[in-house]
């Protein structure tokens, strides 16, 4: 499994996610490049996924979200962050407040 | 015939455990994601302050530092109780009774306590445990190829490690290295995770999606000698003794799990009707309810068996081996009956069942699996395991 996301950036607008899946997973949302924030549809999500992003669609102007389906959704959410981590330095903004997190992967800016 | 009636003590720390787990945790739990493993950080320390009070924070570590110093038994039956929620099996309590440490720290030097064992105790450090590598983990001694070279006053380790659980967020972990061409030439090395040539290549997702593996790759990690732990090629009996030591708590786990389930199950077969009759007056459920309390019965003697002889100073290898064979495999059937009397509730997340079926299952090749235990019983029916090399050990 590739450590990032592997779907393609899209816009997160109302329109765009409708046909998000409506099943547990993770996403990351950018704006201008940079992840602003990485989240997960768990177990107790309505609409999983894409009740997720509908609900993030007017909090988060002008970004683009990718989204991946999967039932670890826990350890993927960590994986990310740990991932973000390792190449950025930091947690993405949106994130700060989560603890715990140490870094997975080479580090420094590699891959997208 | 043992008596296995709990003391008066007993009775009251395990009576205190389970209004904890009711009052404390159940509601908690009620607005976790179905598979959360952490409570919020303030919830934590509320709790961690409870369990202080309660004289049972780090209640696996003995005495000598600084934990309550209880028996065998009276851990063993503390830990079917606080398994007995839906994150129970691998985040009893969420912790805030402390995590199942690196005990053997206990008999590491000052220098070792100062550094690693009393923060981990305090809550301020994490550890993870190294053993496994993607050359198997079965059968260590023969499958570890990370390597301790020594340098100086130092040691160099590289080599990958599997199956890692929480090193990601770990400060360091105990780490067996091979020193030596010979079987038991393993030797324990506690490593900082911020060294340099130490990374976590990955998260190995898994039917836990709590405490997740890693895969660990150590590239030429310079050790001090200082952070050896034992004497050279010791590091086998240290991890050996690390498992049969866990396998009591960790069957116990497995236990409380398939005790709620089976509570469960039993309410709901009470409840339900189809054909015009109750799922309780069906004599196939019947059944069903009846293998799960034999199951349940035959787990909690075995562990109290086990700890009881261990309490004693009796050698428990096998006994350790049979009860974690017989616990984890009779949970996971447990379980699996009360998901199906439960139908199609039995496989949502509205309820846990589906997550102690998930994580049951790992239950199985965690910490030894099923074929290791009958070895390890076997050999003690046999004497030795057979093999030429033992010999040699
Ligand atoms: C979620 C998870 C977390 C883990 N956390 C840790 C951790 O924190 N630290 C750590 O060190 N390890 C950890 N492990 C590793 C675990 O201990 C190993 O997976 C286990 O010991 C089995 O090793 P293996 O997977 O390499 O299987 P192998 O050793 O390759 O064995 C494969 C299968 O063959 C069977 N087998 C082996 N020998 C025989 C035989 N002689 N006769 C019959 N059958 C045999 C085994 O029982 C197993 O079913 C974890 C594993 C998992 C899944």
């Amino acid at each position: 499994m590739s450590l990032s996301i592997r779907a393609p950036w899209r816009p997160l607008t109302a329109a765009a996610v409708a046909d998000a899946p409506a099943a547990t997973g993770v996403y990351e949302l950018r704006r201008d490049a940079t992840t602003v924030l990485v989240g997960y549809a768990g177990g107790s999500s309505r609409f999983g996924l894409r009740g997720e992003l509908t609900g993030l669609a007017g909090a988060y102007p002008d970004t683009e979200y990718r989204a991946e389906v999967t039932t670890a959704y826990l350890s993927r959410w960590r994986e990310l962050l740990g991932v973000h981590l390792a190449r950025t330095g930091l947690l993405p903004a949106g994130n700060t407040d989560v603890r715990g997190i140490g870094p997975i992967g080479p580090k420094g800016p590699v891959g997208p | 015939m043992i008596d296995f009636s709990p003391t008066d003590e007993q009775r009251l720390l395990v009576d205190n455990v389970r209004r904890f787990v009711r009052t404390e945790i159940l509601p908690l739990e009620a607005d976790l994601d179905p598979d959360a493993g952490e409570l919020d950080p303030t919830d934590h320390q509320r709790l961690v302050a409870v369990a202080e009070r309660m004289g049972l924070r780090n209640w696996e570590a003995p005495a000598e530092v600084g934990g309550p110093g209880l028996d065998v038994v009276t851990q063993a039956l503390l830990a079917i109780e606080m398994s007995q929620h839906r994150a129970g099996l691998y985040a009893p309590c969420y912790g805030v009774f402390g995590s199942p440490g690196l005990v053997q720290l206990a008999e590491g030097t000052e220098q070792q306590q100062q550094r690693y064992l009393y923060p981990t105790l305090r809550g301020e450090l994490t550890a993870f445990f190294g053993l496994s590598e993607p050359s198997g983990g079965s059968d260590p001694a023969g499958a570890i190829r990370t390597t301790a070279t020594r340098d100086g006053d130092d040691w160099v380790l590289t080599g990958t490690k599997l199956w890692i659980s929480d090193a990601d967020r770990a400060d360091y972990g105990l780490v067996l290295a091979r020193t030596g061409a010979g079987r038991r030439d393993i030797t324990a090395f506690l490593v900082d995770t911020d060294s340099p040539g130490f990374t976590v290549r990955r998260i190995v997702h898994t039917l836990r999606t709590t405490h997740p593996a890693t895969e660990l790759e150590l590239d030429g990690v310079r050790v001090p000698d200082r952070n050896r732990v034992g004497e050279v090629g010791g590091g086998f009996a240290l991890a050996a003794d690390r498992l049969v030591r866990g396998r009591i708590p960790y069957s116990a786990g497995c236990l409380g799990v398939a005790i709620v389930a089976h509570e469960m199950a039993v309410e709901y077969a009470k409840i339900r009707e189809t054909f015009g009759k109750r799922l309780s007056e069906q004599q196939g459920i019947q059944w069903m309810l009846v293998d799960n309390e034999i199951d349940l019965r035959t787990s909690r003697l075995l562990i109290l068996a086990a700890a009881r002889r261990a309490d004693l100073g009796e050698d428990i290898r096998a006994d350790a081996a049979i009860a974690k064979l017989v616990c984890s495999e009779a949970a996971g059937r447990v379980v699996d009956r009360a998901i199906q009397i439960h139908g199609g509730l039995g496989v949502s997340k509205d309820l846990p069942l589906e997550r102690w079926y998930r994580e049951l299952r790992i239950r199985r090749i965690g910490e030894g699996p099923s074929e290791v235990q009958r070895l390890i019983v076997a050999r003690h029916l046999l004497g030795g395991s057979g093999r030429r090399d033992d010999r040699r050990s």
